[in-house]
C-alpha cells in the first residue's frame, strides 16, 4: 500500500520507466538501512543483556540508556585507518568482508515478514537460504586465507570443517520441515502451520538451533573465532570499515536465521497479531537464546565439536526424517489427502503428540536419566577424592 | 607422547611441517605477559616452549638494596594477585633469621588474612580458566564480584586493595578496624552461597566435564619429580600442604581438610581449586571466633640487623610453597634474597602436559597450572 502510494507520488515527476526501475531501488535501499540500523542496535543489545548476565550495567553513556553506543562505535571503526597487512593478498582481503556481509542481506530477500511481504516469493525459498548463507564460511575462509596470518589461517581452516558438518544436520532438519509443509516456498510453509511447527517436530528445532548457531560461529561453537585462543581467528587482522563489515555481517546473519528459524518453526507472522510487529517479538526471542547462549556457556573443542555433529546430530536428523516421512505418509492414508497437500491440524496434532514423546524419550537418553543421581556424585567428587 | 608429522600415515604423501605457532606475549589468554611458543601439527601440540622475561623486574636483586622492611614492598608485586601470601613468606624469613617474636593476635590476623587471600586468588585462577574455555567473561565477572569484597575487607584492614605490605616484621601493620568482624561474617555468609552457586555453574556443566575431565592427567611421581606444589600437586594426589605438614602460626589450631583428588587432570586441578575456598573460608570464620586480645606487633627496629647467617622458609602461598631464602652479613640489608617462586617451577610440568593435545588443551592446562608471571619472571 505505501509502495503504491509512493509510485503514484514518484510518478508525478518521473516517467513510468524511470520509476520502475527506481522502485526496487528504493525498497532495496529500505531493507538494506533498515537491516544495518539493526545491526548497529543489536550489538548494543547484546552487549547490555550480556552485561546484565555478568552483574555488570553495560554501556550508558552515549545518547538516552547508552541506545547510541552502537552508533559511536561504528563511526570510531570507519573513520580509523584502513590498514592492510603487507604480506596479504590484498584483492582478497578487501573482497572478503563485502563477501562476507552480502549474503547475510541477500539472505532477507525471501524472509516472509507478513501475509504478501516478501521481497523475492521464491518457489524454492528454503534452498535459497541455504545456498546463500553457505557464502559467508566461504569469505570467511578467503578472509583467513589472505591475511597471511597464522591464527586467521588457524580460523579458516577450523571454519570450513565447521562448514562441511554443519551444513549436513542443518539440511537434515529443514528437510523435516519441508516434508511436514509439502514445500519449498517460506510463504508456504507458514501457512502449513496450523500447528507450529516447533511442537509438531520438536527434535528437528533443537537440530535445527544448533546447527544455526555453529553457522553463525557463536558461543559454545565460536570455535574459528576463538578469543582464548586464536586472538580472533579468521578476522585478527581486520580494522576500521573492514572490521565493521565483518562484525555487522555476525549481527546480519544472525537476525536472519532467526528469522528463518521462526518461519520454519514458529508459525512466521501467523497468527495475525499487528502485522510485522509479531514477526519480529518472535525473532527477538530467538536472537535473544543466543545471547544468551554466548553469557553462559563456555566453547567447545574442535574435535569435540565434529564429534557431535556426525556422531549425534546427523543421525538423529536422519532418524527424524524417517520418522517425520512415515507418519506424514500415515497421515496422508488416515485423511486420504493427495500428495503435496498440506496437512489438517488434526494431523499435525497428533504427529506432534508422536514427535513430542519420541524427543522427550531421545534427550532423556542421552541425557542418562535413569543414573543422573550417580553421574551428578561423579561430578562433585572425582574418583578416589578425599578431602 | 609426541604426535610428529611422519607418524601421521595419511599425510606421508605430502610434504608437511609443523606450524610453529606464538602465543604471547600480547595475547587473550597468556595471564599477563607470558608467552607461549607452541609447534602445532594441524590442531595437535608437537612441542611447546615457554618463553618469559618480560615481567622480570629484578626483585631478588633490589631487595639487596634495601632495608629488610622495606622489602616487604617488593614482595606485594611478585604474584600480585596473593600480596598478603607473599608478605607473610618474607617476613617468617626475617623473623626466623632474627629471631623476632610474634604475638598471638598477630599471628591469628596472619593467618585470617592469608586465608582470605587465598580465596581471592582462587577466585582469579577459576575465573580466567572459564574464560580461557570461552565462556564470555561471565564466570571471570561473577568471581571478580566477590573477589571485590575480598580487597574491600584488606583495604578496611590496611587501606591498600592489591598492593597491601600489611605484615610487618614481628607482626602486621594495623589491627582490625572498627566494624571489621560484621563485614567479614557477612562476606562469609554471602560466600557460602556463591561458593555453591559456582559449583552448581561450573561442575554440572556438561561442556565443562567435557572439555577437562581426563585431560592432561600429571602422576603423583611426575609431579613430585618436578617439584610441583600447592593445588597442581594435591590435585595429583599428593597430600602435601605445607599447612598441615609444616604448621606455621596458627595453623595447628585450625580445623580445616586439605582435598586431594587422584586423577590430576584439569578437572582435579579446578576442584581442588574450588574445594580449597571453602576450607579457607572456614578457617578465616575460625580466626575471627578465637581472636585472641592482645598487641599485634612487638617492637622491631625499623632498620632490623640481622645476626649473620642463612636461612630458607616456605609457607603454603596460593599457587604452591612459596620460599624465600636469606642471607644476612649483618648489615641492614639482606645479602641475597633468593625467592623459590612456586610459580616458575610449577611451569616444569607445562611442555609434558600439553604435549600431544589440542591447541584448545594447552590454554586450558595452562590456565589450571594458575601461574602468574609477576611471580614467574620475579
Amino acid at each position: 500500500m505505501i509502495a503504491d502510494l509512493t509510485r503514484e507520488f514518484l510518478e508525478n515527476y518521473l516517467s513510468t520507466g524511470i520509476v520502475d526501475i527506481l522502485m526496487p531501488l528504493l525498497g532495496l535501499f529500505i531493507v538494506v538501512n533498515i537491516l544495518l540500523g539493526s545491526a548497529v542496535m543489536l550489538t548494543y543489545a547484546e552487549r547490555r543483556i550480556v552485561a546484565r548476565m555478568q552483574n555488570r550495567i553495560g554501556p550508558n553513556r552515549v545518547g538516552p540508556f547508552g541506545l547510541l553506543q552502537g552508533v559511536a562505535d561504528l563511526m570510531k571503526l570507519v573513520l580509523k585507518e584502513d590498514l592492510t597487512p603487507r604480506a596479504a593478498d590484498r584483492l582478497v582481503f578487501l573482497i572478503a568482508p563485502i563477501l562476507f556481509f552480502a549474503p547475510a542481506i541477500a539472505l532477507f530477500a525471501v524472509v516472509p515478514f507478513f501475509d504478501g511481504w516478501t521481497v523475492a516469493d521464491l518457489d524454492a525459498g528454503i534452498v535459497y537460504v541455504i545456498a546463500v548463507t553457505s557464502i559467508s564460511s566461504l569469505a570467511a575462509f578467503a578472509a583467513g586465507w589472505a591475511s597471511n596470518n597464522k591464527y586467521s589461517l588457524y580460523g579458516a581452516v577450523r571454519g570450513v570443517a565447521q562448514l562441511v558438518s554443519y551444513e549436513v544436520p542443518l539440511i537434515l532438519a529443514v528437510t523435516s520441515v519441508i516434508l511436514l509443509s509439502g514445500s519449498l516456498n517460506l510463504q508456504e510453509i507458514v501457512e502449513a502451520q496450523g500447528i507450529p511447527f516447533v511442537l509438531v517436530q520438536p527434535l528437528g528445532f533443537l537440530i535445527m538451533l544448533i546447527a544455526v548457531t555453529a553457522e553463525l560461529n557463536r558461543t559454545p561453537f565460536d570455535i574459528n573465532e576463538a578469543e582464548s585462543e586464536i586472538v580472533a581467528g579468521f578476522h585478527t587482522e581486520y580494522t576500521g570499515t573492514k572490521f565493521a563489515l565483518i562484525y555487522g555481517a555476525e549481527y546480519v546473519a544472525a537476525l536472519g536465521w532467526s528469522a528463518v528459524i521462526v518461519t520454519l518453526f514458529f508459525a512466521g507472522w501467523k497468527p495475525d497479531l499487528g502485522g510485522i510487529i509479531w514477526f519480529g517479538i518472535k525473532t527477538s526471542a530467538i536472537i535473544f537464546l543466543f545471547f544468551w547462549f554466548r553469557g553462559t556457556w563456555p566453547r567447545v573443542r574442535i574435535d569435540q565439536m565434529l564429534a557431535l555433529a556426525w556422531k549425534l546430530l546427523f543421525p538423529l536428523a536422519t532418524i527424524n526424517i524417517l520418522v517425520t516421512a512415515g507418519e506424514v505418509l500415515a497421515m496422508q492414508a488416515l485423511f486420504s489427502l493427495e500428495p503435496g497437500e498440506a496437512l489438517p491440524v488434526a494431523a499435525l496434532a497428533i504427529i506432534a503428540a508422536i514427535n513430542i514423546g519420541l524427543t522427550v524419550a531421545v534427550l532423556a537418553l542421552l541425557a542418562r536419566v535413569p543414573g543422573l543421581a550417580k553421574f551428578d556424585q561423579q561430578l562433585a567428587a572425582p574418583a578416589g577424592a578425599k578431602v | 607422547m609426541a604426535v610428529t608429522s611422519e607418524m601421521n600415515s595419511d599425510n606421508a604423501n605430502y610434504d608437511i611441517e609443523p606450524v610453529l605457532l606464538n602465543l604471547g606475549p600480547q595475547h587473550p589468554s597468556t595471564h599477563g605477559v607470558f608467552r607461549i611458543r607452541a609447534l602445532l601439527d594441524g590442531e595437535e601440540v608437537v612441542d611447546v616452549e615457554p618463553v618469559f622475561g618480560y615481567l622480570h623486574r629484578g626483585s631478588s636483586k633490589l631487595a639487596e638494596e634495601r632495608s629488610y622492611t622495606q622489602v616487604i614492598t617488593l614482595t606485594d608485586r611478585l604474584d600480585y594477585l596473593s600480596g598478603m601470601t607473599n608478605n607473610l613468606a618474607y617476613v617468617r624469613a626475617v623473623e626466623a633469621l632474627a629471631g623476632v617474636g610474634v604475638p598471638e593476635r598477630a599471628q591469628y590476623l596472619r593467618v585470617m588474612t592469608a586465608e582470605l587471600m587465598r580465596i581471592a586468588s582462587h577466585l582469579m585462577a577459576l575465573g580466567f580458566l572459564i574464560n580461557d574455555l570461552g565462556a564470555w567473561v561471565t564466570p571471570l565477572m561473577h568471581m571478580f564480584r566477590e573477589r571485590e569484597k575480598v580487597l574491600d575487607l584488606f583495604e578496611m584492614i590496611c587501606g591498600a586493595r592489591i598492593t597491601f605490605s600489611y605484615m610487618r616484621i614481628g607482626g602486621v601493620s594495623h589491627d582490625l578496624p572498627p566494624g571489621f568482624d560484621v563485614a567479614v561474617n557477612g562476606f562469609l555468609d554471602d560466600f557460602e552461597d556463591r561458593v555453591a552457586e559456582y559449583e552448581r555453574l561450573l561442575l554440572e556443566n556438561e561442556i565443562l566435564v567435557s572439555r577437562m575431565k581426563g585431560i592432561a592427567p600429571l602422576t603423583g611421581e611426575r609431579a613430585i619429580e618436578c617439584s610441583v606444589t600447592g593445588p597442581n600437586l594435591r590435585a595429583s594426589g599428593v597430600n602435601f600442604d605445607l599447612r598441615k605438614q609444616a604448621p606455621y602460626e596458627v595453623y595447628d589450631r585450625m580445623n580445616f581438610d586439605v582435598p586431594v583428588t587422584q586423577n590430576g587432570d584439569n578437572w582435579d586441578r579446578m576442584w581442588v581449586r574450588l574445594q580449597e575456598m571453602k576450607e579457607s573460608a572456614k578457617m578465616v570464620r575460625q580466626c575471627m571466633a578465637e581472636l585472641p586480645d592482645g598487641i599485634t606487633r612487638t617492637e622491631a627496629d625499623f632498620f632490623i640487623r640481622p645476626p649473620v647467617g642463612e636461612v630458607y622458609s616456605g609457607i603454603e602461598a596460593t599457587k604452591g610453597e612459596l620460599g624465600f631464602y636469606l642471607v644476612s652479613d649483618g648489615t641492614i640489608a639482606p645479602y641475597r634474597c633468593g625467592i623459590r617462586a612456586p610459580s616458575f617451577i610449577n611451569l616444569t610440568v607445562l611442555r609434558e602436559l600439553c604435549i600431544g593435545w589440542k591447541l584448545a588443551d594447552l590454554i586450558v592446562n595452562f590456565g589450571t597450572l594458575d601461574i602468574n608471571v609477576g611471580e614467574v619472571d620475579r
